[in-house]
């Protein structure tokens, strides 16, 4: 080979080396494009959500369905404010022959003939209606209900089912599917079974025909199904997909039902669908759901789900679907479970806008290490009202299924965030929850956030905190917890520190270990029998006291030896009385959620043993909504009713008494005076390129309209927002048979004064070291010794 | 002796045929210049990537070293003063230096005396050096999470080794929570690395002309006099690189110390590394900086010595 044919073949290499290197890159900004309508190089199209106003509050009886005509049709049911029907309920068919736009409300005549509250309706694609009727006793108890079919134009006929389901009578239908016009697929429990399972039917309304299913429990579960689709097979037949929750965690299996009864597995676990309680099909076979992330659509054949429509901005990220629907145009209609924000179901419609660019002209970023509701709310306010602003937001561990919960996870997120951020680049908008912030805003990292946010609105004492001498504000809590002890009124007023708490809990019974998922958990206890309060693990002691102590454990930038003394006293002496070393390693966590009127709750354990079972003469918690005062008064003969049940696994279905004992709520003693613990820690980059922007979404975050809100995350930072979800809360409280609730919420937030951010690697020194004091090898002072050796590297680093 | 053996050969290389006519002058330049192009031509695009990749990162943490965490407040020398005078920089260098003077003499030694029990004459030239070969190197393909899996089993309170003990009736050991962590650390480094080590101790061996061993034992030598007089001096040039690859290394031992104790391990294996890591964590780029100058300082003065000494003898 001659110098000229080496020095042509390099040249080539070279070419084609260069030629490879400028195909793996994108230009910035494009994203693929199904329409290039706009100007010269920019890519068109997008979705677009529009929520549906159907003119009232309604709850919807069915699925939004696409009849074979084209048009849209949908049954609701009247109600009120709280999401209850009104007293004259009306059940309206609302009708659209615009792919969702606009509807058309009729009242459903044939509602009135039948006896009982229409409450569930199945639509077939030619508009005949499969209906339940639940029977409703005049001391308004529930007592059974009736089925319905009613064909187009035709007065509606009883069903009877008792034949094909024995056990109808005392239980109601899974679920009810129209395969097609004339296949009807309903499941039922099965009670008599020696396994738990469900029944399935597939009713041929055209012959009468019935063709059972009886799935083992790798094809289903005890609960049914979690979501059911009518579909095509390649060969043309009607079948039913479904999901069900399968094996442990929250994983579905996708599963497909045939004519003749068999079943098969399609896809364990179906990716992204662990929140998929809706799907829908296209008459092609393709099977579209709404998961994390977004609507998904997975071709026919295939186990690789793409996603159709992004979440972001959309109520896809904040509330749960309900059902879905693909219209014949293609966009989707979405109904969403009503919240603790939105009491009534709402209906979004899904359209892809091809007159809009694929990219809005601006897009911010928000960095959070977990999911955060407000600030998704946060952001379905802005992008709704600015549709030119794109904001990306993708929490760095992850979210359900792909979530990472190890600590190298974590700290590859703040590796990755902190070389951006140093390198004057990053996330506009953080989310700074679990993440120490004050070394992001001594270096200079955060923007002050107190010219963009009216903190003359927000609860001052909660807020003040976190500003600075010369009056900026580098991050600020928008929500907050406040870590509550309570009991019945007039108890509690002299826990006043950790040692009172110590007094009280060794002058009670000490807490049996009690299996909570036997019936022995709500076993009545005499009341010498009553423990003080409920720990299930040295864990448990810890946080109680962390809660309200960790700052006061450090002193600058050393341990101070006697704030770790008092809380591995504390924390030795509890776990001794109660025996808690002997404990079985395994404890089941029994949670409780409930809505009296008002906000949502959810009670764990330590709450429960307190309001539930009457087992402890105290609870403990975080509060996170005034509803909670007004929720944990307990009903001291619920325990003897639970005993005379024959199957008491819970405590919900029984009747309510209203033999409650008012009580009290105090701020948690610890070693902090006021504790509270801020979250929803907003920050904004300073070196953001798009920092007005940024700054305008954090407005948003400490707005009215955010703030009024309640995502089950926190209080309200904003004082009219705080005040009016008491009121809201106490009004809704009257309704029900409650107990008091004795004191003020208002004057127990305001005693808040002390932000608590418990710092990880103190809580794992004093973590080891408790568990050892508790479990005898280490003695108070070794313990002591060790969490300041423990820390002394991670103090030792800080040093100048 | 060796030296004479050298004098013999060399007239042989006279005795080679005639060499062709010398090349025009021009020529000759010209050829010379065409491979000195090509010379560059290929070292082209590794001196890009070590510039890119390596001089101007470095060149970046010289001037973050003397700046404040966002680049732009000069402060002098302020960082390096703190990190002097910063107890845990000081117990993490320390540290280091422990490490690497513990395990590199110990990893050289061993590594050497591995390669040459596997060119003894039981092992020599049959199937089973090569198989020894492979399994003393399976350790560096092991994922780095099986042998922290590994460790844990191995050395926990509850672990296999602490059980072995408990049957042997002696009192179990806290391994990683007190200074055996530091021994540990020295085994897994050891096991890792001595496969490795050994395959570049063999190039080496395998270098050494046999007919020098030839000579030797017509002229009486034994095995010990073979070693120190040919093996020895004929491996410095590999000594030179096989240290520094293996100084190299133990920065790498990182890895099972960071996954199996975490951010602040027992102070006995608290390591530069675990610093640079929490410093990095905290923001505290200025400091980090200082700090990781003043290492890749001191790393540069350690292999221009070991240059300096066992270098020259590279012929």
């Amino acid at each position: 080979m001659n110098l000229t044919t080496k020095r042509s073949a390099a040249l080539a290499m070279s070419a084609a080396l260069l030629f490879g290197l400028a195909g793996c890159s994108t230009p910035q900004g494009q994203a693929p494009s199904l329409d290039m309508t706009g100007t010269a190089g920019t890519a068109m199209g997008r979705w677009v959500e529009q929520a549906v106003d159907l003119g009232g509050n309604y709850y919807f009886a069915s699925d939004p369905t696409s009849l074979s005509d084209g048009s849209m049709v949908l049954y609701g049911i009247s109600v009120d404010d709280s999401g209850n029907p009104t007293e004259d309920a009306h059940n309206y068919k609302f009708v659209s022959t615009d792919d969702g736009v606009t509807w058309t409300q009729n009242e459903v005549d044939w509602a009135g003939a039948v006896d009982g509250q229409v409450s569930s309706v199945a639509v077939s694609p030619n508009g005949t209606v499969f209906f339940d009727a639940a029977q409703i006793a005049d001391d308004g108890s529930y007592s059974g209900s009736t089925y319905w079919l009613q064909k187009p134009g035709e007065a509606p006929q009883q069903m009877d089912l008792s034949t094909e389901f024995p056990d109808i009578a005392t239980s109601t239908l899974q679920s009810k599917t129209f395969m097609s016009d004339t296949l009807l697929c309903l499941v039922a429990r099965n009670d008599t079974s020696s396994e738990d399972s469900c029944d399935i039917a597939i009713w041929d309304l055209a012959s009468g025909q019935v063709t059972h299913a009886t799935p083992d429990e790798s094809q289903i579960s005890y609960y049914g199904m979690r979501s059911t689709c009518a579909v095509l097979t390649e060969a043309g037949e009607p079948a039913l997909d479904y999901t069900f929750y399968s094996g442990s965690g929250m994983d579905v299996s996708l599963m497909q039902l045939n004519l003749n009864g068999t079943v098969q597995k399609l896809l364990d676990p179906l990716p992204k669908g662990n929140v998929a309680g809706a799907a829908t099909s296209d008459a092609d076979g393709n099977y579209y759901y709404p998961g994390n992330g977004g609507i998904y659509r997975l071709a026919r054949g295939s186990n690789l789900p793409e996603l159709i429509v992004d979440a972001d901005g959309t109520t896809l990220s904040l509330a749960s679907p309900d059902a879905i629907c693909r219209m014949a145009n293609g966009d989707f209609l979405v109904t969403f479970y009503p919240s603790d924000d939105a009491q009534q179901i709402n209906l979004q419609r899904y359209h892809y806008d091809e007159t809009l660019p694929t990219n809005p002209a601006n897009s911010i970023t928000v960095w959070s290490l977990e999911d955060n509701a407000t600030v998704r709310a946060a952001i379905l306010a802005y992008t709704k009202a600015n549709t030119d602003v794109a904001v990306h937001f993708t929490p760095a561990l992850g979210t359900g299924d792909d979530r990472d919960y190890s600590d190298e996870g974590k700290t590859d997120a703040l590796k990755q965030l902190n070389t951006e951020l140093l390198a004057g680049e990053g996330p506009d908008v953080l989310i700074l929850d679990g993440v120490d912030y004050t070394p992001y805003a001594e270096k200079g990292l955060l923007a002050d956030l107190s010219g963009a946010v009216d903190s003359s609105a927000l609860i001052q004492n909660i807020i003040e905190p976190f500003f600075a001498a010369d009056g900026s504000a580098p991050v600020l809590p928008a929500r907050f917890g406040v870590p509550v002890l309570f009991g019945d009124a007039g108890t509690v007023n002299d826990l006043v520190n950790l040692d009172a708490v110590v007094d009280a809990v060794q002058s009670a019974a000490p807490r049996p270990d009690v299996d909570g998922s036997t019936d022995g958990y709500y076993a009545p206890y005499s009341e010498d029998e009553r423990f003080a309060l409920s720990f299930q693990s040295v864990h448990d002691i810890l946080e109680f006291a962390m809660e309200t102590s960790a700052p006061a454990l450090l002193n600058g930038d050393a341990v101070d030896p006697d704030a770790v003394r008092a809380v591995l006293d504390f924390v030795q002496k509890v776990a001794a009385y109660n025996n808690i070393a002997d404990y079985r390693a395994e404890q089941v966590t029994n949670g409780y959620s409930s809505s009296w009127g008002g906000d949502t709750i959810t009670l764990l354990d330590n709450a429960i043993e307190y309001t539930q079972t009457s087992h402890a003469k105290y609870g403990w918690t975080t509060m996170l909504t005034p509803a909670l005062c007004y929720g944990i008064s307990r009903d001291p003969s619920l325990t003897n009713r639970v005993a005379g049940q024959d199957s008491p696994a819970t405590t919900t279905d029984l009747p309510m008494t209203g033999t409650y004992v008012n009580s009290d709520v105090m701020i948690r003693p610890g070693l902090c005076e006021g504790a509270y613990l801020p979250t929803t820690l907003t920050a904004v980059n300073a070196a953001s390129p798009s920092k007005e922007i940024a700054m305008d979404l954090v407005s948003q975050i400490f707005g009215q309209a955010v703030q009024d809100g309640y995502y089950s995350d926190g209080l309200s930072v904003r004082q009219q927002s705080f005040d009016d979800g008491v009121t809201r809360n106490e009004a809704g409280s009257q309704n029900e048979m409650r107990g008091a609730y004795q004191g003020d919420v208002k004057e127990l937030v305001a005693g808040c004064k002390t932000p608590i951010i418990v710092n990880n690697n103190v809580q794992t020194a004093l973590q080891n070291h408790a568990e050892a004091l508790v479990a005898g090898t280490e003695t108070l002072e070794d313990a002591v010794t060790g969490v300041q050796n423990d820390l002394a590297l991670a103090l030792a680093e800080k040093q100048g | 002796m060796m030296y004479q053996r050298q004098t013999d050969i060399a007239p042989r290389a006279n005795r080679c045929p005639a060499l062709p006519p010398a090349p025009r002058r021009k020529a000759h330049r010209s050829t010379r210049q065409a491979e000195s192009r090509a010379a560059w031509l290929f070292l082209l695009p590794s001196l890009l990537g070590v510039t890119l990749f390596l001089l101007l990162p470095f060149a970046e943490t010289l001037r973050r070293s003397v700046f404040d965490t966002l680049g732009r407040t000069w402060v002098g020398l302020a960082n390096y003063q703190s990190v002097w005078g910063n107890s845990a920089f000081l117990l993490a260098a320390g540290n280091t230096a422990r490490f690497i003077a513990t395990c590199l003499p110990l990893l050289l030694v061993f590594s050497l005396v591995l390669a040459l029990a596997l060119r003894a004459k039981p092992l020599r030239d049959t199937s089973v050096r090569g198989l020894l070969n492979t399994t003393f190197l399976l350790p560096m393909a092991i994922p780095i999470a099986s042998i922290v899996l590994l460790w844990q089993a191995l050395f926990a309170k509850t672990g296999l080794l602490n059980h072995l003990l408990g049957v042997l009736g002696v009192s179990p050991v806290d391994f990683m929570g007190t200074g055996a962590a530091f021994w540990v650390l020295i085994a897994t480094y050891l096991w890792k690395n001595i496969g490795y080590d050994s395959i570049l101790w063999g190039a080496g061996l395998d270098g050494i002309p046999a007919d020098l061993y030839e000579a030797a034992e017509m002229d009486g030598a034994n095995a010990r006099q073979a070693f120190f007089s040919i093996t020895l001096p004929n491996l410095l040039p590999s000594l030179v690189l096989t240290a520094i690859l293996s100084l190299l290394n133990t920065f790498k031992v990182f890895r099972e110390a960071y996954l199996v104790a975490g951010a602040y391990p027992h102070e006995s294996i608290y390591l530069l590394q675990h610093l640079f890591n929490n410093w990095f964590l905290s923001l505290d780029l200025p400091r980090l900086s200082a700090a990781a100058v003043l290492v890749a300082l001191a790393l540069l003065g350690f292999i221009l010595i070991l240059l300096k000494f066992w270098g020259r003898e590279e012929p």
